[in-house]
């Protein structure tokens, strides 16, 4: 009964960001595909000319470019801004005393904040990419059907949104100064986001993010039980 | 062990882990800095002196091209100027007798012209576009165009290994194979393992035509008549590179002058050291096996310095093959191959050109040799800031790093010049930054423990623990200090009982093992009064 009141009590401090990101997804993407339908069928190709060579980049296309940018836009946006509001505000506010001293572990209050932020990320990322690719994928605005791998590949961008989040969580709990520890959270996030763009099977991506949140979260545990507040 | 230190052992091990690694990309990126900043400042001063203009460079710098009769001319850029059509030349026959000078495109004699690299597309790529990052994946589509309207596109499925089809109004229209057009993709035959493609237009521009190379086949693809041309198959051995000349149709208007005239062909070279020449005007194949001193190794890194050391090329009367020997002759280690460079350099070297025409059999026919010395090359004439700069920005590199060359040289140099994506970053950061076991590096780390030690010896919390982290120091160098230096700053004070610094990480002092002071009670301590 505990976890599910701070659950609700962290689920309304997330929903107006929640909300923005979700709202803001929502238009961009929308405006985006009215435009793909505005314009003539077939205007990303080139058009050849004769006896010329063709470069292989000329002939290189990425239908889901505009979307899996708004997608990760909106992923890391909503993840700094939720990891920020839920881990680094108590700080500002001085209200972490009144959380960590309820009557229960201070694991359920982590798990409770952790499954607020997630949910927040699937229902404002996670839902509204689902629309738009199902909104994509319907006649008129591409040639053919997008494969599969670009639906999958936009779930595993709006993940790099939960390691912004995560890592944006650990500075915030972080009692070190920030010219030595602080932003390591940040950074090491930064660093599993290239390390994971680098790579182009989905099994070494989604291997890459599990290891980073794994990690992290771990660590923001750790800091939580430990830190004095 | 109870359960909750665990779980802070594991969580300071992969912090300290992540500290490290993200500390050692800042000193990198400051390394990185200063040479750029060094060399920007320094750009003006930098001095390229030319090689001296020995008869012997001026012999070892000419171009050396043969005339169809297998005459060799030698032919000397006398500016640098103006690039290669534009450039004045002096032509001379083998003695040095000046033959011509002029403008290089003037020139009265044509050359053989030798077969050339075709991909424009290649399997890394086609990896680099496949990439999951935001803005990506990228996808080959071969659109179709009839009387300048859209009217389908071709899309290749690098998982089935085949090209799908669509209408623009949308529905499949089938599949590209490697047996040509499928309705279905069980019916369609994959290409096989991705390698490299070429595409051009002819007449027609319609839709581009594809050279497409895999790892055992060579195809032509039509999409305007979703035809497939299979040029070239071989089961047993893997292709390993594909040369081509006069393949792709030129406009009439743009017809080279000269009268030679030369077939369309290319030269496919199989693991297996054979050359499979396909030709056309007319269509035919021949498979050569080149006398072993001839051979090209297969090893990337030989392949830098003999590039192109064999080349082909066919006319209308004869198909010639050009040797070039350079006696560069590296062991099978990519760790060795800089001082065999240097070596190599450090000498006179013996060099040779070689013409062959090839008869009917598939044999070779000697019709010119020439042979020179190529005189020692003397890099000290080149001042170069940048090398400089570097070379002592990396006395503050992880000394690890030559560690890691040393045990994993080979694969490293194999990750930089053929991975993808950040296994050939991380190998190209460890074989540029890596101190080359530099003196200065290992007094630097020496130094960064000496001060690890003198630090961490008040603060001290047990001797494995320093002596560890002496290690890393010692390893990692600077990134390794300051990793150190993160991780364990401590406040110190000044121990009541010995007068010593003491770390008040401990409840006991290091250097007298007196515990902390506790604070005397007073009668009105109602908390600690029992």
């Amino acid at each position: 009964m505990r976890f599910f009141t701070l659950l609700k009590k962290e689920l309304r401090e997330c929903l107006p960001w929640m909300v923005t990101a979700a709202a803001i997804l929502l238009l961009i993407g929308s405006l985006r595909l009215i435009d793909s339908k505005q314009r003539q069928i077939g205007y990303q190709y080139r058009v050849f000319e004769r006896y010329s060579e063709v470069g292989g980049y000329d002939l290189l296309t990425r239908p889901i470019s505009d979307f899996s940018v708004f997608v990760f836009m909106s992923a890391v946006g909503l993840g700094l801004a939720l990891g920020v509001r839920q881990f680094w505000a108590d700080d500002f506010m001085g209200t972490w005393g009144f959380i960590v001293h309820r009557s229960t572990h201070r694991t359920t209050i982590f798990a409770a904040k952790i499954c607020a932020g997630l949910i927040s990320m699937i229902a404002a990322i996670g839902l509204v990419w689902c629309y738009l690719f199902w909104r994509a994928n319907s006649s008129g605005y591409f040639v053919f059907p997008l494969p599969e791998k670009c639906f999958i590949i936009g779930w595993l961008i709006g993940g790099i949104g939960l390691l912004a989040y995560l890592g944006a969580g650990l500075v915030g709990l972080s009692k070190t100064r920030w010219y030595t520890t602080k932003l390591m959270g940040l950074g090491f996030a930064f660093w599993i986001f290239i390390t994971l763009v680098q790579q182009w099977t989905l099994w070494w991506g989604f291997g890459t993010l599990v290891i980073g949140t794994v990690v992290l979260l771990y660590l923001m545990w750790e800091t939580f039980l430990n830190r004095e507040f | 062990m109870t359960k909750k230190m665990g779980l802070e052992y594991i969580a300071r091990l992969s912090g300290a882990a992540i500290t490290l690694v993200l500390l050692m990309f800042v000193v990198l990126f400051a390394q990185v800095l200063v040479v750029g900043l060094a060399w920007v400042c320094t750009y003006k001063k930098q001095s390229l002196l030319a090689l001296s203009e020995s008869p012997e460079w001026k012999m070892q710098k000419a171009d050396k091209l043969f005339l169809p009769d297998g005459t060799m001319h030698l032919v000397n850029r006398v500016d640098t100027r103006h690039n290669n059509d534009y450039a004045k030349v002096e032509i001379t026959d083998v003695n040095g007798l000046v033959l011509w000078h002029g403008i290089h495109k003037d020139r009265p004699s044509r050359y053989l012209d030798w077969a050339s690299f075709t991909q424009n597309f290649d399997e890394q790529e086609m990896l680099y576009a496949s990439r999951l990052g935001p803005g990506l994946p990228g996808f080959i589509e071969v659109p179709v165009r009839v009387s300048g309207e859209f009217k389908e596109v071709w899309r290749y499925d690098s998982q089935a290994q085949v090209f799908a089809g669509y209408e623009a109004q949308g529905g499949l229209i089938g599949y590209l194979g490697a047996d040509g057009f499928a309705a279905s993709k069980a019916q369609a035959k994959p290409f096989g393992k991705f390698k490299g493609f070429a595409s051009w237009t002819d007449e027609d521009p319609s839709s581009a035509i594809m050279l497409w190379q895999t790892k055992h086949r060579i195809c032509q693809i039509d999409f305007r008549t979703r035809s497939v041309e299979k040029l070239f198959e071989s089961d047993l051995s893997d292709i390993v590179s594909i040369n081509w000349h006069n393949w792709r149709p030129t406009n009439p208007k743009d017809k080279d002058s000269s009268d030679i005239r030369y077939r369309p062909f290319i030269d496919c070279r199989t693991a297996d050291q054979k050359h499979h020449l396909i030709m056309r005007e007319p269509n035919q194949a021949i498979t050569m096996e080149l006398p072993e001193q001839l051979q090209e190794p297969n090893q990337i890194f030989w392949r830098w310095r003999y590039n192109n050391n064999l080349d082909f090329t066919a006319t209308d009367k004869t198909i010639f093959v050009q040797y070039r020997e350079k006696n560069f002759n590296p062991q099978a280690s990519a760790k060795l191959l800089k001082q065999y460079e240097q070596e190599y350099d450090s000498k006179p070297q013996p060099q040779s050109i070689q013409l062959y025409k090839v008869i009917d059999d598939g044999k070779l026919m000697l019709v010119n040799q020439f042979d020179w010395t190529r005189p020692v090359v003397e890099t000290s004439l080149v001042l170069n800031y940048e090398a400089i700069f570097r070379k002592w920005m990396t006395t503050a590199s992880p000394p690890a790093f030559d560690l890691l060359w040393a045990l994993l040289g080979d694969s490293l140099y194999k990750f930089r010049n053929e991975g993808t994506g950040i296994m050939q970053g991380y190998a190209e950061l460890i074989m540029e930054w890596r101190p080359h076991y530099s003196f200065l590096n290992y007094v630097l780390s020496v130094m960064m423990m000496g001060f690890a030690l003198w630090y961490g010896w008040a603060r001290r919390t047990s001797w494995g623990k320093l002596i560890l982290w002496l290690i890393i120091v010692g390893a990692f160098n600077l990134a390794g200090l300051l990793t150190y230096l993160a991780l364990n700053h401590t406040p110190v004070i000044k121990c009541p009982a010995c007068g010593k610094k003491r770390g008040l990480e401990m409840d006991n002092c290091a250097q007298c093992g007196s515990p902390l002071p506790v604070p005397q009670r007073k009668p009105t301590d109602l908390i600690m009064a029992n």
